[in-house]
C-alpha cells in the first residue's frame, strides 16, 4: 500500500507536466488535463505465475468414499482437463474401485440383528464436466516458501457402475450428475497436487426390491496432475 | 461472493444427504442356524420276539459311529495321542460338518405303568413308561469313554428280552453258551451268555420283558416329556397318559437346547399307542404334541416290512398290524426321516408271505445304522425364519451360490402322505414359516446358508444405526 500511495501523486504529477520536449518546435503547447485518479479507479492484477489457459491437464487421483452408511470404497480416478481459460475447463473423468461392507453392515447382518441392506458397492464411474476456478492465490508458508494455488468447483454428468452387496451381485448403471470443489496446489509450471471433495449423485435401479433410488457417492481424493504445453 | 457461498452451501447440503436402502431380513447366518448337536433316542421293542433284532442292533453299532464321525470317508477319526487331537481340532474348525455332537439314550416301547410282567411289584422298570435304561442312561462322549461299548451294554443288558438258554444242539429261539469266548473278543454275529456276562457282569440278570402292547410313539413322547422342565400340555392331558408331575425332569440331560432330536424306533410290530384308536393309521395327534417341543424331531423307524401300495407284509414274524406300521411310516415321512424293514426275505423265489416264513431273517442292521448316520448328516434342511416373509422376495444362497426355488416334480407327484414331491431347490412352508431344501441342494453342515427376505410388515425391529 505504501508504494501505491507514493505512486499516485507521482503519476498525477507526471501527467500534469507540460511536454517540454515538444515546446522547442511549437509556439503553443496545450497540456492535457487527465484530472486526478483515485485509488478506487485503479486495479492491478499480477500476472499468474502458473497459467492454465490453453493447456491440458492429466491427473491421477486416489481416494475414499467414507460417507456411505454401509460401504467403504477406496478408488482411483483419472482426469483429463482442457483449460479453455484460466477460469474454465472441460474435464473428462474415469475411475474404478471396490466398495467393501463396513463394520456397521457386518454387525447388522450378524446374528444379533439378522438384517441385510440392499446396499450397492462402487465399482466405477465415467463422467464429463466443467471446472470453474474463480480464485487463484498465493500462500506464504512461514516466510520461507510461497505456494500458488487455486480453488475450483466442479459440475458435470456421468454414469456410475455399482454392484449389489447381496449375494445376487446385481449390477446397476446409474446416470447422474456431479458437483464438487477442490484445491489445486501448483508444483511448478508442469504439475500440481489436487485435493478434491466430490459428490456423484445418480439414479440407481435396485433389482431385488424393484426400487429406484437417488444415491450419492461422496468422495475425498488426492491427486497429482501434469500440465501439457500451451497450445 | 454470493455465487461462491451458494456453491459451497449446495455442495455441503448434497454431502450431508444420506443414502437410503431397503432392508431384507437375513436368516441362516453361520452359528445362528448351524446346529450339529443330535440327541438320539432309541425306542426299542423289548417284547420276546425282538431279541434277534436287538442283538443285531448292538453288534452292528460301530457302523453308526463310523458314519457319524466321518460321513465322507466312513473310516472314523483317529483319536489317539496329542497329534491326533491337534489334527482333529484343525479338522473340526475347518470342516465342522464332519463332526456331529451326538448323545444316545434308550427307552422301550413299553408304556403301560400297570404292567408288571416279572411280578416283582415294580410297576415301572427301567425303560418303561419313557424312562431310560442303562448306566449312564444318556451316553455322550464327554462322559462316556467308550460310547459304542456303553450303548451296546445298555441295549443288550437292559433293553432286550432274552429267551432262555439253549438246551442241546438246537440254538433256535435260545441263547447258547460259548465256553471258548474270552472277554474282549469279537462276538461275531451271535450273542452268547458268555458274551453277555462279559459286558453285563457276572451277577447280571436279564431284564424284564416288555409289554405285549408296543407303544413306540407313546414311549418316545413320555421320554421327551420327562426330559424337559415344562412339558407340553399334551404330555399330561391325552387319554391314558401315565405321566405325573413327579416324573417331570426325571430324564434330565436327554434333550439339549436347540439340538436336533432323532427318535429311532426299532420294532417288529406296528404302533399301538394309547392316544390313537385301534385301526387308526394317522399319527398326526402324536406329531402335534411332538411339535410343541422347542426342537426339531425326526423319526426313523426300523419296523415291519409293509408295503402300503399293495397292503401286504413281506415277512411279519412279529405280527405287526398294517395300520400300526403305517403310523410309523407316516411319522417318518412327515418328519423327513426314514423307514427301513426289520426283516428281509431270502427265499429262492423272492417271495415271503405269511407271518412266520422260514426264509425271513433280520435285515442288515449295519445298513440301517449307516442310514441313520446319513440322516443326521443331511438333517439340516429346514431353516426357520424370524419374520413372516413376502414369499416373492425370498433369496437363498448356499456358500454364495444362488439356490433356485424348487418346483414340484412332473405332474406334481404326491408322496404317500399327500405332500408333493419337489425337485432340487428350496420351498417355503407357510405353516412352519420355514424354508426347506430338497434333493441335492440340502446344505452340508459346514455350508454357509443365507436366506434373505422382505418381511410382510415393516422391519420387526428398529435399526441400530
Amino acid at each position: 500500500m505504501r508504494s501505491r500511495k507514493t505512486l499516485m501523486p507521482l503519476l498525477a504529477g507526471l501527467l500534469s507536466l507540460p511536454v517540454s520536449g515538444a515546446a522547442y518546435g511549437q509556439d503553443t503547447v496545450t497540456p492535457v488535463d487527465l484530472g486526478l485518479l483515485r485509488d478506487s479507479e485503479l486495479s492491478v492484477v499480477q500476472k499468474r505465475l502458473y497459467p492454465m489457459e490453453k493447456r491440458t491437464e492429466l491427473g491421477v487421483h486416489v481416494g475414499l468414499m467414507p460417507f456411505d452408511a454401509y460401504t467403504l470404497a477406496p478408488f482411483a480416478r483419472g482426469s483429463f482437463t482442457m483449460h479453455r481459460s484460466e477460469s474454465f475447463g472441460l474435464e473428462l473423468t474415469a475411475g474404478g474401485g471396490y466398495g467393501f461392507k463396513n463394520s456397521a453392515y457386518r454387525e447388522l447382518e450378524g446374528p444379533a440383528y439378522g438384517i441385510a441392506a440392499e446396499a450397492y458397492r462402487y465399482l466405477g464411474q465415467v463422467g464429463v464436466g466443467v471446472e470453474w476456478s474463480p480464485a487463484y492465490a498465493k500462500l506464504n508458508w512461514r516466510g520461507k516458501k510461497v505456494y500458488h494455488h487455486n480453488f475450483y468447483f466442479l459440475g458435470g454428468a456421468g454414469l456410475t457402475i455399482e454392484q449389489s452387496v447381496l449375494p445376487a451381485k446385481d449390477m446397476a448403471f446409474g446416470p447422474g450428475g456431479s458437483v464438487g470443489m477442490g484445491l489445486r496446489v501448483f508444483r511448478g509450471k508442469a504439475g500440481s497436487i489436487r485435493l478434491e471433495l466430490r459428490d456423484d449423485i445418480f439414479i440407481q435401479s435396485r433389482t431385488q426390491t424393484s426400487t429406484t433410488a437417488l444415491k450419492q457417492n461422496v468422495s475425498l481424493s488426492v491427486g497429482l496432475s501434469r500440465f501439457g504445453k500451451e497450445r | 461472493m454470493r455465487v461462491l457461498a451458494s456453491l459451497c452451501a449446495l455442495t455441503a447440503l448434497s454431502i450431508a444427504g444420506c443414502n437410503r436402502y431397503e432392508y431384507f431380513m437375513l436368516a441362516g447366518y453361520e452359528q445362528a442356524s448351524f446346529q450339529n448337536e443330535a440327541d438320539i433316542l432309541f425306542v426299542v421293542d423289548n417284547s420276546p420276539s425282538m431279541y434277534d433284532e436287538a442283538s443285531a442292533l448292538g453288534l452292528n453299532f460301530n457302523a453308526f459311529v463310523e458314519a457319524l464321525v466321518d460321513p465322507q470317508e466312513g473310516t472314523g477319526v483317529s483319536t489317539e495321542g496329542l497329534a491326533d487331537a491337534v489334527d482333529n481340532y484343525v479338522l473340526y474348525v475347518t470342516q465342522r460338518g464332519r463332526f456331529i455332537d451326538y448323545q444316545l439314550a434308550i427307552t422301550t416301547t413299553s408304556a403301560d405303568p400297570e404292567d408288571d410282567a416279572d411280578g416283582d411289584g415294580d410297576l415301572v422298570e427301567p425303560g418303561e413308561v419313557g424312562t431310560l435304561t442303562g448306566a449312564p442312561d444318556v451316553i455322550h462322549e464327554d462322559t462316556s469313554p467308550d460310547v459304542p461299548g456303553d450303548f451296546v451294554a445298555n441295549i443288550l443288558c437292559d433293553s432286550t428280552c432274552w429267551p432262555g438258554e439253549c438246551q442241546g444242539e438246537d440254538t433256535t429261539g435260545c441263547i447258547p453258551y460259548d465256553p471258548y469266548y474270552e472277554c474282549g473278543d469279537d462276538p461275531g454275529e451271535q450273542v452268547t451268555w458268555d458274551y453277555l456276562e462279559c459286558i453285563c457282569g457276572n451277577d447280571w440278570e436279564p431284564p424284564e420283558c416288555g409289554s405285549g402292547t408296543e407303544e413306540g410313539l407313546e414311549g418316545a413322547l413320555l421320554a421327551l416329556c420327562r426330559a424337559v422342565e415344562s412339558p407340553p400340555d399334551g404330555c399330561f392331558d391325552h387319554d391314558g397318559s401315565p405321566l405325573v408331575d413327579a416324573d417331570v425332569g426325571s430324564n434330565e440331560g436327554l434333550i439339549r437346547d436347540g439340538a436336533n432330536i432323532i427318535v429311532v424306533i426299532v420294532t417288529d410290530e406296528g404302533d399301538g399307542s394309547r392316544l390313537l384308536p385301534q385301526g387308526e393309521d394317522d399319527p398326526t395327534e402324536y406329531l402335534d404334541i411332538f411339535d410343541e417341543f422347542d426342537s426339531r424331531i425326526t423319526f426313523a423307524v426300523i419296523g415291519p416290512n409293509y408295503d402300503p401300495e399293495d397292503h401286504s407284509f413281506e415277512c411279519n414274524s412279529g405280527g405287526g398290524t398294517s395300520w400300526g406300521t403305517r403310523r410309523y411310516q407316516l411319522a417318518t415321512e412327515s418328519t423327513g426321516g426314514f423307514f427301513s424293514s426289520i426283516e428281509v426275505c431270502n427265499a429262492p423265489d423272492g417271495s415271503c408271505t405269511g407271518d412266520d416264513n422260514e426264509y425271513c431273517e433280520a435285515s442288515d442292521f449295519s445298513a440301517h445304522l449307516a442310514d441313520l448316520g446319513d440322516l443326521l448328516n443331511s438333517l439340516l434342511n429346514q431353516f426357520p425364519l424370524q419374520s413372516i416373509p413376502d414369499p416373492d422376495t425370498i433369496l437363498v444362497y448356499v456358500d454364495g451360490v444362488n439356490i433356485p426355488e424348487s418346483q414340484c416334480l412332473e405332474n406334481c407327484e404326491i408322496d404317500s402322505i399327500g405332500d408333493p414331491i419337489f425337485g432340487d431347490g428350496w420351498t417355503y412352508e407357510t405353516g412352519e414359516n420355514s424354508v426347506y431344501f430338497h434333493g441335492t441342494t440340502v446344505p452340508d453342515y459346514n455350508a454357509d446358508v443365507r436366506i434373505y427376505y422382505r418381511p410382510v410388515s415393516e422391519l420387526p425391529r428398529s435399526l441400530p444405526f
